[in-house]
């Protein structure tokens, strides 16, 4: 079974974007802010773009380094494209064999034979998504590049198309690299997740160890906590207490000294009308800004931090911008991060 | 208001006067006369090309006070139709061959030209250049040898004068005065006497134009002393008085 | 002044249109058909006619074969010259035709940069030789060509031609499969714009080829000739020479409109939802 091993250094416009990983027969994220230098690792890897230095091996091929450089065409990748990228002028199944082969099989797999003589612009994203997909391993690549894959599709199909990915991802055991700037794209199809931010790596690892212990606070910030500046201090009980710079005064478990992030997941939030009589629960009262729905959760931002609560909770409280509530979270639930 | 005012400037820059300006006649005339004429008469407005169109010009209704051409043909034909006045012998002119002052391809004498290889331009048989050419070539009998020769056919005699002077063909048919113009860069081989056609340029003043008697005046100008002497300074040839 | 914006369109219109129609329309009018008929039957015209075909055919295929990789080469590459490079091919656009006679002179006459050398070899491509006629055209219908090939080649997403290439396909058949079929559209329009602006060459040909019946005589020069002679044959041929110009222009419609309304650019996107 073969992988990928690369280290390299890619110029781009702002900066030079620095990553080295071992990819085995496994799917790793990139995640970051736009910008970060996600796609340039992609485009280097295949091809598309050359590395000032480095070097890229799949299994036992150098495909980039000690003077050598093989083209994209000489490269074995699948790479599917932020939108795709879909011949307009070839059928659907002029598109997946463009590379040569058989279409049949791949095309029953991802449940797209029925479209076989459709073309690209009649359809719809989640299938022009599942075309991509064929057509980039109908060429049996040794690696899978995915920019984007659900970037272009709405929230109510990325759910189903997210459950789908990870499945066959999963089944073709393929090296796989995947973009996202979504967190939870990522944790539901990846293995493993790297933060990139500004080209440089934060952090590596499993969805759990990113929201557990996230190196940094674009880490945190990034994998969808609130990250709230303070000063901490000592506290009584083994605590730590940290007067934030909105105002307000919290507890945590963790133990830091001077200048933190407070790192606090919304989902760790529960909102409520009243302070609720429990001392072991930091409080938080604050004016809500706005309240949004998404599925069967809804996000109610204050001004300070944002919260997720059931759909059926918020109904209950009968939450609408700028009526006040007591936000409540365990000490235990507030982590700390050294800020620089 | 203001809309209307930059309108009519609009339209006033977009159409310039079609109006006649001052008393200035124009003068179509054959391109052979482009230097002669208006060391003649400096004033009027000159528009100078192959005799024929402007001969076409003329009848489509151009507005012309005078007719300067290169062969009785159209003069006479025009007045025949009632458009000019009865046209008057003002120069006459002869046939030269040139050749570049190279001499690339050896020429002494027109006979020369009936050798094989040779690039030999001439006027096209729609311009009184071409059919001179034709009728020299007739009397000196050398016409099927030397139209094998002919690499163009130019409905302008410039055309000819330039191909020579710039040395892309090995001879050409040419009036004499043109021979004047470019001999710096040419070198003339003149043509028998005997076979010379009769070149005579008509002059006619046209009928329904407006100032007839500036039209009048500059045909005198040209029939006068200082007209003949300039006409043959320039290489023409004047008729007897 | 409240003139409404719909108005002033369709005068605008409405004077474009008949200013462009005006001169056509006076031409049919005034040569019976009948002449135009007879006009074919005469020795001069058919000439004319077989030299314009001829010679516009071959100048244009040249012109494709060369000028279509040259422009695929801009649209793609950033390279070191690169503007001036664009800026040499749209050169002749810019040069009056009889400037561009003299400059085919300079370069291909007798005594010419080139032309003198292949003087010596015993090729002639000046004076009175129907290759005249061919590279005057070449030369003045080129940059037509390459500018809108070159904006058709850059009008394919880049994404387009890296996905071809991630999937195997070296430069030759990323061009053929991908570039050429998507830019064709573009290059259809630009190639007839060439074709028509070669047909009408007249200025650098009479300079730079001179004029003769059945050698370098095209239809604008034997127009011109005529004209001289006869208003009403100038006529008669000009009005062929429209017939065949427009018959050519419509068939190129024709057939782009066949083979690519599949890949029009103008269909409106499909929705995204399933």
């Amino acid at each position: 079974m073969a992988s990928l091993h690369f280290d390299l250094a890619v110029p781009t416009r702002s900066f030079d974007v620095e990553l080295a990983l071992d990819v085995g027969a496994e799917t790793v994220a990139l995640v970051g802010p736009s910008g970060a230098g996600k796609t340039t690792v992609l485009r280097a890897v295949a091809g598309l773009a050359r590395p000032a230095r480095g070097s890229i091996v799949c299994g036992d091929d150098v495909w980039f380094g000690d003077g050598t450089d093989l083209r994209p065409e000489q490269r074995s990748v699948g790479f599917v494209f932020q939108e795709y990228a879909l011949f307009p002028h070839l059928t659907v199944e002029r598109n997946v064999t463009f590379a040569g082969g058989e279409a049949d099989g791949l095309l029953e797999r991802l449940r797209i034979a029925h479209l076989a003589h459709a073309k690209p612009r009649d359809l719809s994203g989640g299938e022009r998504q599942r075309v991509a997909l064929a057509r980039a391993l109908a060429r049996r690549p040794r690696v899978l590049l995915l920019d984007e894959p659900m970037g272009a599709l709405d929230p109510h199909t990325r759910a189903s198309v997210r459950g789908e990915l990870h499945d066959l991802l999963r089944e073709l055991r393929l090296p796989t690299l995947l973009v996202t700037h979504d967190f939870e794209d990522a944790a539901a199809v990846a293995d493993r997740i790297g933060v990139l931010s500004e080209g440089k790596l934060r952090q590596l690892g499993t969805a759990p160890d990113l929201l557990g212990a996230p190196a940094d606070e674009v880490v945190a910030s990034f994998a969808g906590a609130n990250v709230l500046p303070g000063v901490a201090a000592r506290a009584p009980d083994g605590l730590t207490v940290v007067r934030l710079d909105a105002g307000a005064t919290v507890y945590s478990t963790d133990e830091a000294l001077g200048s933190v992030d407070v790192v606090l997941y919304p989902w760790d939030v529960s909102l409520g009308l009243v302070t609720a009589d429990d001392s072991a629960l930091n409080h938080l009262t604050d004016e809500i800004v706005s309240v949004a729905r998404v599925g069967n959760r809804v996000r109610v931002r204050l001004r300070t931090l944002t919260g997720e609560i059931t759909a059926a909770s918020a109904e209950r409280l009968e939450l609408e911008p700028d009526r006040r509530v007591v936000a409540s979270f365990k000490a235990t639930a507030t982590r700390l991060l050294p800020r620089a | 208001m203001k809309c209307a005012v930059v309108l009519a400037l609009a339209v006033a820059l977009v159409f310039p006067a079609a109006t006649s300006a001052g008393s200035r006649i124009t003068v179509f005339a054959a391109a052979s006369l482009t230097d002669v004429l208006p060391r003649i008469d400096k004033s009027p407005r000159y528009s100078f090309a192959g005799t024929d169109q402007l001969a076409l010009q003329l009848q489509q209704g151009a507005p012309a006070n005078v007719y300067a051409a290169a062969s009785p043909k159209f003069p006479e034909l025009l007045y025949r139709n009632g458009l000019l006045r009865k046209p008057v012998v003002f120069a006459t002119n002869r046939l030269v061959v040139i050749v570049p002052r190279s001499n690339p391809g050896h020429v002494s004498t027109v006979y020369d030209l009936r050798r094989g290889g040779l690039r030999v331009v001439i006027g096209d048989t729609t311009v009184p250049i071409g059919s001179y050419t034709r009728q020299i070539l007739d009397a000196l009998g050398i016409t099927a040898d030397v139209m094998k020769n002919v690499v163009s056919e130019e409905t302008d005699v410039k055309g000819i004068v330039a191909k020579v002077a710039l040395g892309e063909a090995d001879a050409g048919f040419v009036y004499g005065t043109d021979a004047k113009s470019v001999a710096s860069k040419v070198r003339v081989v003149s043509l028998p006497a005997w076979a010379q056609p009769p070149i005579r340029y008509e002059l006619a003043v046209v009928k329904a134009s407006s100032h007839q008697s500036s039209a009048r005046a500059f045909v005198k100008r040209v029939l006068s002393k200082p007209g003949r002497l300039a006409l043959q300074r320039a290489g023409f040839g004047v008729p007897k008085r | 002044m409240r003139a409404s914006f719909a108005a002033v369109v369709s005068t605008a219109t409405a004077i474009a249109f008949a200013f462009l129609l005006l001169p056509i329309v006076a031409i049919f009018l005034r040569v019976p058909v009948g002449h135009l008929f007879a006009q074919l039957g005469d020795r001069v015209t058919r000439d004319a006619l077989l030299v314009s075909v001829r010679t516009s055919a071959i100048a244009h295929a040249s012109v494709l074969l060369v000028g279509t990789p040259v422009a695929y080469l801009l649209a793609r590459r950033r390279f070191p010259g690169r503007a001036a490079v664009l800026t040499l091919v749209e050169l002749p656009l810019v040069l009056p035709p009889a400037v561009a006679g003299i400059a085919l002179l300079a370069a291909f006459g007798r005594f010419g940069l080139l032309g003198k050398h292949l003087h010596t070899l015993g090729i002639d491509v000046g004076l009175g030789t129907q290759t005249a006629v061919v590279l005057a055209v070449a030369f003045v219908e080129s940059p037509f060509y390459v500018r809108g090939a070159v904006a058709a080649f850059e009008g394919v997403d880049d994404n387009l031609l890296a996905a071809a290439r991630t999937l195997g396909a070296g430069p030759w058949r990323v061009f053929l499969r991908v570039a050429l079929p998507l830019a064709a559209g573009g290059l259809g329009a630009a190639s007839a714009l060439a074709l028509a602006r070669g047909l009408g060459e007249f200025g650098a040909t009479i300079i730079f080829a001179g004029s003769l019946q059945g050698v370098t005589q095209t239809l604008p020069l034997a127009i011109y000739a005529q004209f001289d002679q006869s208003f009403d044959v100038a006529l008669a041929i000009s009005a062929l020479f429209i017939l065949v110009g427009a018959g050519i222009l419509i068939a190129l419609k024709v057939f782009g409109w066949l083979r690519f309304t599949s890949i029009s650019p103008f269909r409106p996107a499909a929705s995204t939802s399933s």
